[in-house]
C-alpha cells in the first residue's frame, strides 16, 4: 500500500495559542480512516491544516508524494483533497444540481463535470430524485448526502468528511455511512473525523485517536474498538469521567 | 479574546479623561479663534460619532445621521427666526425633535436589520432634504435660510456649550456602558432573534437607543447652525456628516467606549496636518487625508483602541478567520 | 407515580403549521406535566425544531392552541414567553459571537424574571454555578464565537439555565459532545430533572440520553404524531423502529460498549 497522504509532526495553532502539537498520521491509497477526538482535541485544526486554510508553524505535510506546504489552499483541491465540511454548509438557495456543479468548479474537475454527476447521483439516488430542489428545503440527513456528493464531484483522491453523523437521526447516520462505504468502494481514500466512535470505526479500516493535539492511540478498528482508552472516552462503556481517561493517558 | 489588556490603571483613564475634558473647555474659553475652532469641530464630530457608534452598537448601522443632523438645525433655526427663542432655548426643540424621529425611525422599521436598516435611514436622510427643498415657505427653500443674528450669544459661548455637551454625551456613553443596557444592545446586534429568549425586547430597546442617538446627533446639527449661520437643505442634509459619524469610531475602535473620542480628535488632527502642509495645492490635502484613512484602516482592523488594547469590537474579517483565535486553544 | 396527578405545564391542542404548501405540522397534541421530562423525536425534517419554534413563539400556528401554565399564549413573543419563564437552546447554536462566555451568560442571568431586580455584579456571581455544572468555567472569559461545537451547545445550556426558566426546551443539546461530555451533561440534566423546579422538553437524536432521562416520549414523523409513550415501549415500538431507529436499540447505552 502506497501512502496517499502522510502528516509528520505537524504543529498548528491560533495567535500564540498551540492546537496541534506534533500530529503524525498517514492515509494509503484506497483506505477509510478515522481520526477521533474529543472537543478542543484539534481535530477540525488537523482538517483545516491539510486542506491548507492553517498554515502549520513546524512538521511536514505531504500528498502523493509531494509536499503540500507551498501548495495555497484553492489548489489543493486541482490535486485532489476535497473536504465535506462540518455541519453541512450546503448553498441553500441553490438547488441540488447547482451545488453538485459548483463541486466541479476546479481545473481538475470540470472537463469530466457531465460524467462526475452521473457517477455521484447513482451513488446517491436520493439526490437524483431531488435534483431541482433547493438544497435548503431539504431534510438533515439529504443535506449531509449533498455535502458528500459535492465534495466527490471535485473527483477527490482524499475525501475528507467534518463529522459527517451529526445531528442525524440514528437511521439517517445508517445511510450516510451506507453512502460512506460506496464511496470507498470507488476506490476513494477517505479521512472521517468524528465525535461518533461507534459508527466510524464500524466504517474504517484504521483509526487514529487525537488528543492535546498529538495522537494517543491507533490502530486498526477492531483494536482500537478493543482498546481501554477508546472505550472508556468515545463508546460510553463505562462511567469514566474525562478526567481518569486523562491520568491514564499520562502514565 | 475578551481579555483586555491593562494599559494604564483605572485612575489613569480617569485623569486623562478629565485632561481632556478641561483641554476643550479651555479652548474653548481661550478667544482664539484657531482653537476654538478646532474644539468646536471636536465637539460637534465626537457628538454624532458616539451617537453612530452606540446605534451601531445595537446592530442599528446608519447611513442617515445627516438626517438627525439636519433636521436638529432646522429645529434650532426655525425655532429662533419664527418662534423668538434664545440660543439656549433653541437647542430643546432641535433634541427633541431628534429624538422624535429616532424613535419614529425605530419603531417603523421595526425588526428590519443590516443593510436594509441602513438603506432606511439613506433613504430617509435624502427624502428629508427633498421635503426641504420643497417647502420654501418654512425652510427658504434652496435659497436657504440665515439666522437671525441679533440672537447670537458669541462665538465663545457657543463653543463652550458644544464642548460641554459633548463631554456630557461621552459621560452618557461611559454611564451605558456600564449598565444592564449595555448587555441587551449588544445581545441584539449580535442576534436579536436569540435575545428575545432571554427576555429581551428588541423593540424597546431599540426606540430607546435610537430616541436616545437621534436627540445627540441632533443636538450636535442644532449648535452647528449657531457657527454658520446659514442654511440650506443641501447643506443641513450633507451626506459627509454622515460619512464622518462613521469615519471616527472605526478609527478609533468601532463598538468601543474611548473609539470615538480617539477617532474624533484623530480625524480632526489629521484633517489639520494636511491642510497645513499642502493647502495650497488644492485637492492634495484631501487626496492625502482620504489615503491615511484607507492606511490606517487598512493596518488598525480594530481602530487605535483596539490596536492597543487588544480589546476588538468586531469579529475579524471573514477572511482572517485562520488567524482567529479557537477554542481549541482555550482547552 | 405522583407526576401522573401534577398540573400540565405545557399543552399543545391540535396544532398545525402550514408553510405554503408544505405541511410541517399537523394536528399535533401534546401535554407536558410539571417535573417531567418530555422527550422528543423524530428523523430529520420531521417537525421537531417547527414545533418548538412554535410553542416558543418564533412561528404563529397556522391552527391551533398552545397553553403555557394555565394560560393561552397562542401568537405570544418569544420575549413575552421568555418572562413568563419559558426557556430554550437553539439547534444550530445562537450564542452571542462577539460576548465572552461569562457575558453571553449574563446576559441570560439579567433579563429574566429574577434577573431583572440584580445588579450586574450579582448576576457575574450568579453565573459561576450555570457555568461550572454544564464545565465552561475555564472558558469564562473566551469570546464564545471562537468555541468549538461541542462547547458552544453547553454554552446554549448554561445560558437557558441562567435565566432560571420554568420549563426549559432543549433542541439537541447533546449534538457534537463525545461520550463522556454527554454523560456529564446527562448527569446535570438529571439533577435538574430531580430538583422539580424545571420541566425539561428535550429534543434529542442519541437514543440512550432519551431513554436515560425521560419520563415520556413523543414520537413525530412528517409533521404527525407517530407514537407516544414510556421511552421503553417507543423503542420497541415497530413503526418507530422503521421510521427512525433503523434498527432495535438496547436500553442500556451502546451494544458494543460492554
Amino acid at each position: 500500500m502506497t501512502a496517499l497522504l502522510t502528516l509528520k509532526d505537524v504543529c498548528a495553532g491560533y495567535g500564540g495559542s498551540v492546537v496541534l502539537d506534533g500530529l503524525s498520521l498517514q492515509v494509503n491509497e484506497g483506505e477509510v480512516v478515522c481520526l477521533l477526538g474529543a472537543n478542543g482535541a484539534g481535530k477540525t485544526t488537523a482538517t483545516r491544516v491539510i486542506c491548507g486554510l492553517v498554515k502549520p508553524t513546524a512538521g511536514d505535510l505531504t500528498f502523493a508524494g509531494k509536499s503540500l506546504l507551498r501548495v495555497p489552499s484553492y489548489d489543493r483541491v486541482n490535486e485532489g483533497i476535497c473536504l465535506s465540511p462540518e455541519g453541512r454548509q450546503v448553498f441553500p438557495d441553490m438547488t441540488v444540481r447547482e451545488n453538485l456543479l459548483l463541486g466541479a468548479f476546479c481545473k481538475r474537475a470540470k472537463a469530466d463535470r457531465a460524467k462526475t454527476l452521473d457517477e455521484v447521483l447513482s451513488v446517491f439516488p436520493r439526490l437524483a430524485e431531488r435534483a431541482l430542489q433547493k438544497a435548503g428545503l431539504m431534510s438533515g440527513g439529504e443535506q449531509q448526502m449533498l455535502a458528500i456528493g459535492r465534495a466527490l464531484m471535485g473527483k477527490p483522491r482524499l475525501l475528507m468528511l467534518d463529522e459527517p453523523s451529526l445531528g442525524l437521526a440514528p437511521k439517517l447516520v445508517m445511510d450516510v455511512y451506507e453512502a460512506v462505504s460506496k464511496t470507498a468502494k470507488l476506490g476513494i481514500s477517505i479521512l472521517i473525523v468524528e465525535q461518533n466512535a461507534e459508527v466510524a470505526l464500524a466504517a474504517a479500516d484504521r483509526g487514529y485517536v487525537l488528543a492535546d493535539g498529538h495522537i494517543a492511540a491507533s490502530g486498526s478498528a477492531a483494536e482500537l474498538r478493543g482498546s481501554k482508552l477508546v472505550q472508556e472516552a468515545f463508546l460510553g462503556a463505562s462511567q469514566a469521567k474525562r478526567n481518569s481517561t486523562r491520568d491514564r493517558r499520562r502514565t | 479574546m475578551a481579555v483586555r489588556k491593562q494599559i494604564m490603571p483605572g485612575w489613569a483613564w480617569w485623569a486623562l479623561s478629565a485632561g481632556l475634558a478641561g483641554a476643550m473647555v479651555i479652548a474653548s474659553l481661550s478667544g482664539s479663534a484657531i482653537a476654538g475652532d478646532v474644539a468646536f469641530r471636536i465637539a460637534t464630530l465626537l457628538i454624532i460619532s458616539v451617537s453612530w457608534n452606540l446605534m451601531a452598537g445595537a446592530g442599528l448601522i446608519s447611513l442617515g445621521h445627516s438626517a438627525f443632523w439636519g433636521l436638529g438645525s432646522y429645529a434650532a433655526a426655525l425655532s429662533v427666526n419664527k418662534l423668538g427663542f434664545s440660543f439656549a432655548m433653541s437647542l430643546i426643540p432641535a433634541m427633541i425633535v431628534g429624538a422624535l424621529i429616532g424613535a419614529c425611525l425605530a419603531g417603523i422599521t421595526g425588526r428590519i436589520r443590516g443593510i436594509y436598516f441602513a438603506i432606511c435611514t439613506l433613504a430617509l436622510s435624502e427624502g428629508l432634504r427633498v421635503v426641504a427643498v420643497m417647502l420654501p415657505d418654512v425652510t427658504g427653500g434652496a435659497n436657504g435660510l440665515y439666522l437671525d443674528a441679533s440672537k447670537h450669544p458669541g462665538p465663545m459661548i457657543v463653543t463652550l456649550v458644544a464642548s460641554i455637551g459633548a463631554i456630557l454625551i461621552v459621560f452618557v456613553s461611559w454611564l451605558l456602558s456600564r449598565s444592564r443596557y449595555q448587555f441587551a444592545l449588544r445581545a441584539m446586534r449580535d442576534n436579536e432573534s436569540a435575545s428575545q429568549m432571554l427576555g429581551i425586547e428588541p423593540l424597546r430597546y431599540r426606540v430607546a437607543i435610537m430616541a436616545l442617538c437621534g436627540a445627540m446627533a441632533s443636538f450636535a446639527g442644532g449648535i452647528n447652525i449657531w457657527r454658520g449661520g446659514y442654511l440650506d437643505p443641501g447643506v443641513a442634509f450633507e451626506l459627509i456628516t454622515t460619512i464622518n459619524s462613521q469615519i471616527a469610531p472605526i478609527l478609533g475602535g468601532i463598538y468601543t467606549l474611548p473609539g470615538p473620542v480617539i477617532g474624533s480628535i484623530l480625524t480632526i488632527a489629521l484633517g489639520e496636518i494636511t491642510r497645513l502642509t499642502l493647502g495650497n495645492i488644492i485637492g492634495a490635502s484631501l487626496l492625502l487625508y482620504g489615503g491615511l484613512l484607507i492606511v490606517i484602516v487598512l493596518v488598525l482592523p480594530n481602530g487605535v483602541y483596539g490596536a492597543v488594547t487588544g480589546v476588538s469590537g468586531i469579529r475579524r474579517f471573514p477572511f482572517l478567520r485562520g488567524k482567529q483565535p479557537r477554542s481549541e486553544a482555550a482547552s | 407515580m405522583t407526576k401522573e396527578s401534577s398540573q400540565p405545564i405545557l399543552e399543545v391542542d391540535n396544532v398545525d403549521m402550514v408553510f405554503g404548501g408544505l405541511r410541517a405540522l399537523d394536528a399535533v397534541n401534546l401535554q407536558v406535566r410539571v417535573g417531567d421530562c418530555f422527550g422528543i423525536i423524530g428523523a430529520n425534517g420531521a417537525g421537531k425544531t417547527t414545533l418548538l419554534n412554535v410553542i416558543t413563539g418564533y412561528l404563529r400556528p397556522t391552527k391551533g392552541k398552545i397553553v403555557f401554565d394555565g394560560v393561552s399564549v397562542t401568537g405570544k413573543t418569544p420575549f413575552q414567553l421568555a418572562k413568563s419563564g419559558m426557556g430554550r437552546t437553539f439547534q444550530i447554536t445562537q450564542p452571542f459571537v462577539e460576548m465572552s462566555v461569562l457575558e453571553n451568560v449574563m446576559t441570560g442571568a439579567l433579563f429574566s424574571i429574577n434577573g431583572r431586580k440584580r445588579s450586574i455584579a450579582e448576576a457575574r456571581a450568579f453565573c459561576d454555578e450555570p457555568l461550572r455544572l454544564v464545565g465552561l468555567a475555564d472558558q469564562a472569559e473566551t469570546l464564545a464565537g471562537s468555541l468549538t461545537l461541542g462547547a458552544k451547545k453547553k454554552l446554549e445550556l448554561a445560558r437557558v439555565l441562567a435565566t432560571e426558566p420554568k420549563l426549559m426546551l432543549l433542541d439537541e443539546v447533546m449534538g457534537g459532545l463525545t461520550r463522556a461530555e454527554v454523560e456529564e451533561i446527562s448527569e446535570v440534566l438529571e439533577k435538574i430533572r430531580d430538583s422539580g423546579k424545571t420541566t425539561i422538553v428535550m429534543i434529542e437524536h442519541l437514543v440512550h440520553v432519551i431513554t436515560r432521562l425521560c419520563d415520556h416520549v413523543y414520537v413525530l414523523n412528517f409533521g404527525r404524531e407517530l407514537f407516544q409513550g414510556r421511552p421503553d415501549d417507543v423503542i420497541e415500538h415497530p413503526e418507530v423502529i422503521q421510521a427512525y431507529l433503523g434498527k432495535p436499540q438496547t436500553t442500556n447505552a451502546q451494544p458494543s460498549g460492554t
